[in-house]
């Protein structure tokens, strides 16, 4: 339909095309498009080499594996964490989201330092990390937090009139497992797909404990040989099982997602015996404790004494600098462009969003490469600080784009046309209704995003121009001569860095939020 | 077509949400400086007819003119803050982050009105609709009743020259109702409004037309 539209109403929202076809797609395209013809000759090449399907079916076990560790550790406490009082749920909310927060190579420097060889326990217990075993204990323990979430959301809709009608006839632990655990189950189950997805695209750990997997491949191929067909071909194809298996789980789950849409979700805790609260509680410390705690602890301990954290800032100010510099312009780029989407509304955009993350990133950093490295202007941008934005950017994007677009398709329409009909331009009803009301939305996506570009190793680290290295690429060179006090120490002011954005949003989010809906 | 004494002319207007009809070939006119009620039972389509006078729907077939000016027609619209209107919704549609005050000076500078006539306004439109005191207020602390008053007070607050009201007086007591139309009549007898109010109750309204919807759509005077 077309309708009467001023100059602005036409050209900005060809302004934000073009920058998000700038960051996103142009490298997107030039990672899954490289010479004419030789794409052609890679996909057959490489569907018919045994060793693709080798590398595939690890990282398939590999994710299948943690998907499911993850929502064994997480889900209990999803369902533990409702009955526990608000107060004591937040800071264990707070504390169980800490190894998401912390960047994902980190948490490996840590659990090796923790019960791996030469480990603080390592005369207790030591677990032999360099295998599949060792990759899919991490990555559960790094990853559980989804499956919780997930749970603890759809558990708090559950009306708990259900299962205290089900109490009428039976024991609490058979109305539990009958009722409150399958009404949760859609929801627990699509956490642990997220958690499928995101192991399947996982680079750095399977790599730091050299365990060969398909995204690990890519990036040896390609830093060996150069091979950007090949590394084109190899991101296709997992472009293609990522989204197979998106699909089948969308539309499977979908069905069932509604059955809780429309209750409200409960604050209070739900009535339980003193023993189920104090199992609940128990369970949620134990799982904080041995996931996080501990290991961060092992980091500390080796850190020390406090001269090697000082050597360590010192010999790493520069990357750190760069760190902060590089993950505070994607998060409030990123932000930007993601809110400028959700504003424009392009139907199909947060799934070319989401393609950039699913070639995965050493892919992403393929294509980057090829975009970017030419002479002028592009020239100038791939030799400096800004491709590791742009990369940062192109990687994460998704997560608020889609963030923003759903949040903003909820907020009430009329709220708008309220200030349509009396006259208030399209400016500033952007600047005076929708940003306000989307404030703390934006903020909680910022110190996310913030989080995601402070870990962001996958792609950076085949972009990373000389001179302009952050602390995951320093840290992830520096931990293939194995562990080490500056390792760790770098590894702790890392997941400080990490833990204050992310925290210091969760903060403003909650701030915000009271201010705008009191 | 372009009558400039006719405030509001809908002609063949026709609207379909998928395959579900709501509007079909509904047709009135009303007079600059009339009171129009429209009437008729819940889901006749009332709202989704005011809707489309404010440009806040599209239509299918038909035309709309407002003031004489074509604003609405299949494939072309004008977009509601180019229209002169006011409107209040039956789902109240309040800022959750502006207080009471806030609302009326949000839209009064949209009009660009200098400081002291906004201050007047505002004070004089809390008045009206009983809110003096609440000026400071945000929805979520305002009961039903006053969240509806300070719908009207936005709408009345700007002196558009059409007022489209969707159920504005369903959750007021009488002497409220009486008192906010009295204010309302005044303005369309000095000949400054023409309104346009959707309402299920037209026994307090004493309107100059009222329109029926149903299965038919036509106005009667
Ligand atoms: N956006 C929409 N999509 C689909 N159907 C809609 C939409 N808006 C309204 N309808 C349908 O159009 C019909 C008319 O709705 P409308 O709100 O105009 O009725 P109404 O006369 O204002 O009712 P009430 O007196 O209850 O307010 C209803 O059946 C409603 O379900
Ligand atoms: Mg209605």
């Amino acid at each position: 339909m077309t309708e009467t539209r001023g100059f602005g109403a036409v050209f900005f929202p060809l302004g934000v095309l073009a920058t998000f076809s700038i960051i996103v797609i142009a490298p997107l395209a030039a990672a899954c498009w490289p010479e004419e013809g030789s794409l052609w000759n890679a996909l057959p090449t490489l569907i018919g080499s045994g060793s693709t399907w080798k590398l595939m079916g690890s990282s398939l076990i590999i994710a299948t594996g943690a998907s499911l560790g993850a929502t064994l550790l997480g889900a209990p406490a999803g369902h533990a964490l409702r009955y526990v009082s608000p107060r004591v749920r937040g800071i264990l909310l707070a504390g169980l989201f800490i190894p998401m927060a912390a960047p994902a190579h980190v948490m490996a420097v840590a659990w090796i330092e923790l019960v791996g060889h030469g480990g603080l326990l390592a005369s207790w217990i030591e677990i032999p990390f360099y295998n599949r075993a060792g990759v899919i204990f991490v990555l559960s323990c790094v990853y559980f937090p989804i499956p919780l979430f997930a749970t603890l959301a759809a558990s708090r809709r559950i009306p708990p009139a259900l299962e205290e009608a089900a109490r009428l006839h039976t024991g609490w632990i058979r109305a539990f497992l009958g009722v409150t655990v399958p009404l949760a189950a859609t929801s627990t189950l699509a956490g642990g797909i997220c958690v499928l997805l995101l192991t399947l695209l996982s680079f750095s750990i399977p790599s730091l404990f050299q365990v060969p997997v398909y995204t690990s491949e890519i990036y040896e191929r390609f830093s060996a040989t150069h091979d950007a067909a090949g590394a084109a071909a190899a991101g296709l194809c997992l472009l293609a099982f990522v989204s197979l298996i998106a699909t089948i789980a969308v539309r499977r789950l979908r069905r069932h997602m509604g059955q809780l849409q429309h209750t409200p979700a409960c604050m209070e805790p739900r009535q339980a015996s003193r023993g189920a609260i104090c199992l609940a509680s128990t369970y949620c410390l134990a799982l904080w404790a041995f996931t996080t705690m501990l290991p961060l602890l092992a980091v500390a301990v080796r850190a020390l004494p406090p001269a090697a954290c000082v050597a360590a800032w010192r010999t790493a100010r520069g990357e750190i600098m760069c760190s902060l510099a590089v993950s505070v312009s994607v998060a409030t780029g990123g932000i930007v462009l993601a809110f400028l989407l959700a504003r424009i509304r392009g139907g199909m955009l947060p799934l070319l969003s989401a393609a950039a993350f699913c070639v995965s990133g050493p892919v992403l950093g393929v294509g980057l490469i090829r975009f970017w490295n030419h002479d002028g202007l592009r020239g100038m941008v791939y030799d400096g600080l800004a491709i590791l934005v742009v990369a940062g950017m192109a990687r994460h994007l998704v997560f608020p784009h889609l963030g923003l677009s759903i949040a903003s398709s909820q907020l009430p329409a009329c709220l708008e046309e309220a200030a349509a009909v009396h006259g208030v331009s399209k400016w500033r009803r952007t600047l005076c209704v929708v940003l306000p009301l989307l404030a703390p939305t934006l903020v909680l996506w910022w110190s996310l995003l913030f989080m995601l570009a402070w870990g962001e190793l996958d792609a950076s680290v085949l972009v990373a121009p000389p001179g302009w290295t952050p602390v995951s690429v320093r840290l992830f060179s520096l931990m293939h001569y194995g562990p080490s006090s500056m390792v760790a120490a770098l590894s702790l002011v890392s997941t400080l860095f990490a833990l204050g954005g992310a925290g210091g949003g969760f903060l403003a989010y909650r701030l915000l939020r009271r201010q705008v809906y009191g | 077509m372009g009558d400039s004494l006719l405030a509001v002319e809908v002609e063949g207007l026709a609207k379909s949400f998928g395959p579900k009809r709501i509007l079909h070939e509904v047709r009135f006119s009303v007079p600059a400086g009339k009171l129009m009620a429209i009437t008729g039972p819940s889901g006749s389509g009332k709202t989704t007819l005011l809707r489309a006078v404010a440009g806040l729907e599209p239509i299918d077939a038909g035309h709309i003119h407002i003031g004489g000016r074509s604003v609405s027609r299949p494939g072309f619209r004008v977009p509601p803050e180019k229209r002169g209107i006011a409107m209040t919704f039956q789902e109240g549609a309040l800022w959750p982050h502006m207080t009471a005050e806030k609302h009326l000076r949000f839209v009064l500078r949209a009009h660009r009105l200098s400081v002291p006539e906004t201050e007047t306004r505002i004070r004089h439109v809390l008045e009206v609709v009983d809110l003096a005191d609440r000026g400071t207020a945000r929805p979520h602390e305002l009961s039903g009743g006053e969240q509806q008053r300070l719908g009207i007070a936005r709408a009345l607050c700007v002196d558009a020259p059409l007022l489209l009201m969707d159920e504005p007086f369903a959750h007021l007591d009488e002497a409220r109702t009486v008192r906010i139309l009295t204010e309302i009549k005044e303005r369309v007898c000095a000949g400054r409004s023409t309104v346009l109010l959707a309402t299920h109750n037209e026994t307090l309204l004493d309107a100059d037309l009222v329109s029926r919807m149903g299965n038919a759509c036509g106005n009667e005077s």
